[in-house]
């Protein structure tokens, strides 16, 4: 047989047979994974409400917002949830984030990210988050650069994350003041 | 006996091979990366050892590379499924660093160097050996640079005994020295301990 139709069948056989391990994988693995995301999320939608439930998600276009959820409490809208994309050290951050109807952030977490672990991941944390809660209405903006916090030493070192979390939390927050424009 | 303890200390693969610096620089500013990392790497290359010993006389040496980049791909693939499926915390917390192992030398290295001319049996032992000596390689730079750079050892947290997987050093935790936990800290902490492990085998062999 020719040497490199010879080489081309073998090198083919072993990219078959690797592509049907793989497929066999990701059929037994796929549930599970998307089991855990779909628990991620309503845990912590969960953990987003201070006060009533989070209804459906609609889907939004922006820049930033890529996703709203109503909060109700007694029938009435009294804030949103918004699923917010930042950038940071490691490329895209998927942020989840509840604010009042004033702009006011409520509470933050931090999802999806390819952060440095030990540095920037440090921003999972729920007491990474405090300094941004409970600002964002009108004359209490949230703070953008580290100049602006109270505690700079707090965040120390990965500048990238947190001007990427803090910059998406604001637009959040600006988004519900124009009007949820 | 030789083949499994080669790796961890006369053919160390990070401080005397010098293999598959980049990703072990990298994930070692916490302890747990470096144990899960280098229990991923392990794993990936028992798996990758065992198929190219196997496969050694059907893949002709022209194509030999591209052969062993499909199997290693497959395997770091595979890991990376059953992690994120089975034990959905420390995938997120190595990330990418997981597929990163595709590109790690060690398993690359080992496949080239001695699987491909060596039965199965002793490329089971070389890549348990190698990666033995990689995990410990990793979780003594990962113990220098977190306990220096941010005062902490972070381990796996176990909640039945209410461990948070978390212990600070007193002391250190107030005011480490950041620098270690950043790239220059992996590099001169990489460099100190590969002058002290010279300087040992220089003096075994006098």
């Amino acid at each position: 047989m020719n040497p490199i139709l010879d080489r081309t069948i073998r090198l083919a056989l072993i990219c078959s047979v690797a592509a049907l391990l793989l497929g066999f994988v990701d059929s037994m693995t796929a549930p599970q994974i998307a089991e855990h995301k779909r628990i991620e999320l309503q845990n912590a939608l969960n953990d987003l409400v201070v006060t009533g439930t989070a209804g459906e998600a609609e889907p939004q276009d922006g820049p930033v917002v890529t996703a709203r959820y109503p909060i109700s409490d007694g029938g009435a809208v009294t804030g949103y949830i918004l699923a917010l994309k930042g950038s940071g050290y490691g490329g895209e951050m998927k942020l989840l984030a509840s604010y009042s109807l004033d702009g006011t952030l409520l509470k933050a977490i931090l999802m999806e990210n390819n952060e440095t672990p030990g540095l920037g991941k440090k921003a999972e944390k729920r007491e990474y988050m405090e300094k941004f809660t409970g600002r964002g209405n009108q004359g209490n903006p949230i703070p953008t650069t580290k100049a602006k916090l109270e505690k700079p030493d707090a965040v120390g070192g990965s500048t990238i994350t947190f001007t990427g979390v803090s910059r998406a939390l604001a637009a959040g927050s600006d988004y519900i003041r124009e009007g949820l424009k | 006996m030789k083949e499994l303890t080669k790796g961890i200390y006369r053919e160390n693969p990070i401080f005397v091979l010098v293999l598959g610096l980049c990703p072990s620089l990298a994930v070692t500013t916490q302890v747990v990366n470096g144990i899960g990392m280098g229990v991923g790497t392990m794993f990936v290359l028992i798996c990758s050892n065992i198929m190219i010993s196997l496969l050694k006389n059907v893949i002709p040496n022209e194509i030999h590379i591209p052969a062993y980049i499909v199997v290693i791909a497959s395997f770091v693939t595979i890991l990376d499924l059953l992690m994120q499926a089975y034990v959905p915390a420390l995938s997120a917390s190595l990330g990418v660093f997981v597929q990163l192992i595709v590109v790690n030398c060690i398993i690359l290295g080992r496949a080239e160097a001695y699987a491909s001319s060596h039965g199965v049996w002793d490329s089971i032992k070389d890549a348990i050996g190698m990666g033995i000596g990689f995990t410990l390689s990793l979780v003594l730079i990962a113990l220098i640079r977190e306990s220096l750079g941010a005062g902490t050892i972070t381990l796996f947290p176990i909640e039945s005994l209410g461990f948070s997987g978390e212990i600070s050093i007193p002391g250190l935790v107030d005011a480490p020295a950041r620098v270690m936990t950043l790239s220059a800290g992996a590099l001169l902490v990489m460099g100190y301990l590969k002058a002290a492990i010279n300087r040992v085998n220089e003096r075994k062999g006098r």
